[in-house]
């Protein structure tokens, strides 16, 4: 097993050092970086100064060495600093990190106490208005954009009944109970969104399960009806599920930046866009460099995880 | 040999008596596009025009879904918005398909090192949460219908790519494709004619289901005030600009969002009919 997480690990440099590449291209791509920190007309009328900065910047270096010098400073967790505010970029993102982590974990954990069950119970009543109607709700949850959602979460609850706040954040470590009413909400809007493919893999990997041999022999053994399902069907079924699981890491970080927006979080999503909205590519780079090795992470550890849940799967044997 | 299969209108009529939901759903698809083609002919108003004497009122005869902040009609807003949508979701879809299809029918027929390559990349852009490459791309390139449609598309090749690579893999061993190879065709012959038709029926269906997504997508840009720039009417700038008056005018907030709804669940709604018309084996129980 160790073996295997290595070789594993191993297998995800080249990817991030592509991501890095990629992300690095930002820079450049989006025009003179010395024109966005200084303006145009001023490098246009102070040529010595613009070759300073150029110079300070190390934009005058050819660009492998650029991106070398880049790529060592984000070793070492220098991802910059934002053209707008001046403040390091890895100190503006890990400040906002854990109200992120809190509305995606939240969000997670809301979509798979919806959709586990869901699946579950369409698959058991299989072909009947229970299955019909999960499935109905399943593509629903697909289609419907997740900021209308909670706008419409926002009008129902927060404006129309007026039992919860419409927008805003409270840390869980503050008011934990105060935390919980003002991360109902956004968190139910970003989970209700992850339900549709999850409660559709779910019923299907359960239909397959329930259709075994294994499954036959239980119920022949005369096993009670629940534990057939949630000891023979339910774990067996969970192995499919969970590469639904770990894929949704990059639309819950895509989701976070909707949802943020929508019910004014102070959030890394909501950092990000304002980045883009202000073309401060240092911020843009450091949010998508953090994204990207969130999902790459949770590629991983779904990987591992795979090993957990079946035990027939024994790792570089 | 393999059996002959039905003809494809046979097959879409009986698909019709089966999947009804699938039908009724396409039917609201064709009629949104016409809409959206004919806008300017359906459209009451002018999407454009404000109407000082008419602000931000309540849904009426006059105005069936009401008036924004300075007046515009939202029935006609939402008219136009919808045409918007259906052409990124076509030209980002075609987008995806154009640069992934071919990334992926190269990689499953050649296999070794290009297989191993061009995979690694569609890996590594894959590694990239749609939104945020979408974002990333928007604030490099500044946001507009041509970038929007870019963004949104280059999401949506790995998708296309490992699709096609998976079908190419399993097609190539074929017998059909090693009598070509037998008859001394060349490899572009070979992955043109021979199987790249065997492997179309997923591809449709995937490319119905990114309209969806894609649909979805550009809303969301267009939302976070990224997408496609105001003046132009797209049902998320309808929705970016209605959101700070939820209190005071929800319905600038209800009907663009109901109408994008109805379009992506339609669209998931005949790509899963279509799967079950052209690709039995991915029949659910």
């Amino acid at each position: 097993m160790s073996g295997y997480l290595v070789r594993r690990a191993l297998n995800a440099i080249p990817l991030l050092l592509f991501v890095s590449m990629a992300v690095f291209a930002l820079t450049h791509l989006s025009g003179d970086p010395v024109e966005a920190i200084v303006g145009g007309g001023e490098v246009a009328s102070n040529p010595e100064l613009e070759a300073r900065i150029r110079h300070d910047l190390g934009l005058d270096d050819p660009l492998p060495v650029q991106y070398l010098n880049w790529l060592k400073g984000v070793l070492r967790g220098d991802l910059g600093r934002s053209i707008q505010t001046h403040q390091p970029v890895r100190e503006a993102l890990a400040d906002r990190l854990p109200t992120t982590l809190q509305l995606a974990l939240a969000a997670w954990a809301i979509g798979i106490l919806i959709s586990l069950p869901l699946g579950v119970i369409a698959a058991v009543r299989q072909n009947t208005w229970v299955d019909h109607g999960a499935t109905v709700l399943a593509l629903s949850g697909v289609a419907v954009p997740s900021f209308w959602m909670g706008l419409m979460f926002i009008l129902f609850f927060g404006v129309w009944a007026d039992i919860l706040p419409p927008s805003g954040f409270v840390s869980i470590t503050d008011d934990p109970l105060k935390a919980l009413q003002y991360l109902i909400l956004p968190a139910v809007t970003l989970g209700v969104h992850q339900t549709g493919s999850l409660t559709r893999q779910m019923r299907s990997a359960m239909v397959e399960v329930l259709n075994q041999d294994y499954v036959r022999t239980a119920r022949a053994k005369g096993l009670v009806e629940r534990s057939v399902i949630i000891r023979h069907g339910v774990r067996n079924a969970m192995l499919p599920v969970l590469t639904v699981l770990g894929l949704q890491a990059g639309a819950l970080v895509g989701g976070t930046v909707v949802v943020e927006q929508v019910f004014a979080i102070p959030g890394m999503g909501r950092l990000a866009l304002t980045a883009v909205l202000a073309h401060d590519i240092p911020v843009v780079q450091g949010f998508v460099l953090v994204a990207t090795l969130a999902v790459v992470t949770a590629n991983l550890v779904t990987d591992v995880m795979y090993g957990v849940l079946d035990p027939r799967i024994h790792y570089g044997r | 040999m393999r059996p002959a299969a039905p003809a494809l209108p046979a097959r879409l009529r009986r698909l019709v008596r089966k999947k009804p939901v699938g039908a009724v759903a396409f039917f609201i698809i064709l009629a949104l596009a016409i809409a959206a083609i004919a806008s300017p002919l359906l459209a009451p108003y002018d999407p454009l025009e404000p109407n000082y004497n008419a602000l931000r009122q309540e849904p009426s005869f006059a105005h069936p879904f009401g008036t924004d902040q300075i007046g515009r009609d939202l029935l006609s807003r939402i008219i136009y918005g919808t045409r918007i949508s259906f052409l990124v979701g076509v030209v980002s879809v075609g987008v995806a398909v154009c640069i992934g299809t071919p990334i992926g029918l190269i990689a499953g027929y050649f296999r070794g090192p290009t297989d191993e390559l061009l995979m690694r990349i569609i890996d590594a852009i894959s590694a990239f949460p749609s939104l945020v490459l979408a974002l990333a791309i928007v604030a490099v390139l500044e946001p507009s219908l041509l970038n929007v449609m870019v963004a949104v598309g280059v999401t949506s090749v790995p998708i296309f790519a490992r699709l096609t690579r998976s079908q190419v893999l399993s097609l190539r061993e074929r017998d059909f494709v090693l009598a070509a190879t037998s008859t001394g065709a060349s490899d572009t012959r070979i992955m043109l004619r021979h199987i790249m038709p065997n492997a179309a029926s997923p591809l449709i269906v995937q490319a119905t289901l990114g309209l969806g997504i894609a649909i979805l997508a550009e809303a969301s840009l267009g939302y976070l005030g990224v997408g496609v720039q105001p003046p132009t009417p797209t049902l998320g700038g309808i929705l970016n600009q209605g959101a700070p008056l939820i209190e005071r005018a929800p319905w600038l907030s209800i009907a663009p969002g109901v109408a994008i709804f109805t379009l992506v669940l339609c669209f998931n709604l005949v790509g899963d009919a279509l799967r079950d018309a052209l690709d039995p084996r991915q029949r659910k129980g």
